[in-house]
């Protein structure tokens, strides 16, 4: 299994991983930020300072699409690093937007529970608020719990049999709490090109 | 994307490209570096062999036309295209007149750009296309003199790409190049751009501007004949928005400091209030989404 919250045991593995295995991952990684992303862009997560956040998001998931479309060797041959560098940037923003809102209830019962969570062996501010997810809703530790597992999920996957990364695209990708607007998105993309995985 | 129309793939990677120092910057620094990127992607693919810059004295824009590789070639070629010109509107049987598009369009070419070779091989293809249209539907006799012309036109245009390397691949461009219809809004935005950008150039730029922008509207607002969607003019719209990139570059690659006065607020569009950059900006996106990119 692997611990995707420890950044030097997930690069190691990603390198022994097929591009395209690696490509997958790093899309689905970025893709499951978006129903945050999408909640901070209509301003259903008030008093969010989340530019930075959405400006990672934007990069994690611009790279990731683009390698998988287009893979420009420049580009293909970077994916760990940006994967890597894609996840802390969004580790980072992510724990900035947070903590610009930390006075919110929600916020700080999250991270004192995430405190007890034993995500890795010590783990830092900045995992422990990936590990909230979305803290700011107090359905957040039920769906961050999801959201871990579906790294998991794909990684024990993508362990198992690194080539099949379209067994990989049949595991959920994200929880059960998407935004509506989001799911209708989806839907429309999904009718329009049915063919992408 | 979720309309079926991804955006620009070209666009995207390059996006993709940029250095991770730059996204430490933050987000207005990345929206400035895509700008650019857009600008100079816009500068490729509508190609023109002339630079832009600005006039250290008198802070205005202006075009360095291309350096004329055979300066006595090219002159043997517009001489060869004028006589020609001359021969054909000397018989009214021709069917041409001074009005008509092409020969004003011509006329225009051999007066204005008379130096420039990229703009001389546009403005002949140009003539040559609307010229073999009128033969072909049979608007125009295809008289001997008319055929002439028709002839001039092409072997001047292939005699500058000959020696015109640049000038040669950018037609190889331009040839594959698609317009689309121009949005309805378009118009406002380019009417109200036309004072401050002749404002802010001299010369033939400035010339170019006051003719280019209702010439692009014309085309791209009034039916025509055949009852087909009006289109904007290849060769206008690529002067235009080509010249509005690599302004929107030179700009760009000013200091802060440098750049201020085409921001002020002195110095606005009268009814969208857009500064020297917001216009430039805004045509640049118009120029990729007339061009298919966006």
């Amino acid at each position: 299994m692997i611990d995707t919250a420890d950044k030097k045991h997930l690069e190691r593995w990603l390198r022994e991983l097929p591009e395209k295995a690696r490509t997958s991952f790093a899309t689905r990684h970025a893709l499951r930020e978006l129903p945050m992303a999408s909640g901070i862009l209509h301003h259903q997560l008030k008093g969010m300072n989340g530019e930075g956040y959405l400006l990672s998001c934007f990069r994690a998931n611009l790279i990731s699409g683009v390698v998988g479309t287009w893979p420009a060797p420049q580009i293909s041959e970077g994916i760990i690093r940006f994967t890597l560098s894609a996840r802390s940037d969004l580790l980072s923003a992510r724990s900035a937007a947070q903590f610009a809102d930390s006075a919110r209830p929600a916020l700080s019962a999250a991270l004192t529970a995430l405190s007890a969570r034993s995500v890795s062996s010590a783990p830092s501010t900045a995992d422990s608020v990936l590990s909230a997810r979305s803290p700011l809703s107090t359905r957040s530790t039920a769906h961050s719990t999801a959201l871990v597992a579906a790294d998991f999920a794909d990684s024990a996957a993508l362990s198992a049999a690194p080539n099949d990364t379209i067994a990989l695209f049949g595991l959920p990708l994200w929880s059960d709490e998407i935004p509506e607007h989001l799911a209708t998105q989806e839907r429309r993309f999904a009718d329009i090109s049915a063919s992408t995985p | 994307m979720l309309s079926g129309n991804p955006l620009n793939w070209e666009l995207q990677r390059r996006v993709a490209q940029i250095p991770g120092v730059d996204w430490e910057l933050g987000p207005a620094h990345i929206a400035q570096k895509i700008e650019n990127i857009k600008a100079a992607y816009l500068a490729e693919k509508a190609p023109q062999a002339e630079r832009v810059e600005l006039n250290p004295d008198t802070g205005k824009f202006r075009v360095i036309p291309l350096d004329i590789a055979k300066p006595d070639l090219l002159g043997a070629t517009l001489t060869q295209v004028e006589d020609a010109l001359e021969d054909v509107l000397a018989s009214a049987s021709n069917g041409l007149h001074d009005t008509a598009r092409e020969v004003r369009a011509l006329r225009r070419t051999l007066t204005k750009h008379g130096n420039n070779p990229q703009q001389i091989e546009m403005g002949f293809v140009s003539v040559h296309k609307g010229l073999t249209r009128q033969l072909l539907s049979q608007e125009l006799p295809q008289s001997e003199e008319n055929l002439a012309f028709q002839d001039a036109l092409e072997v001047g245009a292939r005699a500058i790409r000959a020696t015109h390397p640049d000038v040669a691949e950018n037609r190889k461009i331009l040839t594959v190049q698609a317009i689309q219809e121009m949005p309805t809004e378009a118009v406002d935005l380019l009417q109200d751009a036309q004072p401050l950008l002749e404002a802010n150039s001299e010369g033939d730029l400035a010339d170019d501007w006051q003719h280019d922008i209702p010439q692009l509207i014309n085309d791209a607002t009034l039916p025509v004949p055949s009852g087909a969607p009006p289109l904007p003019g290849a060769d206008e719209a690529t002067r235009i928005f080509s010249r509005a990139a690599k302004m929107k570059l030179s700009l760009d690659a000013l200091t802060s400091k440098g750049a201020e006065i085409y921001d002020s607020e002195s110095m606005k569009t009268t009814r969208l209030g857009l500064t020297v950059g917001g216009v430039l900006l805004a045509l640049v996106k118009l120029g990729l989404r007339l061009f298919g990119f966006l």
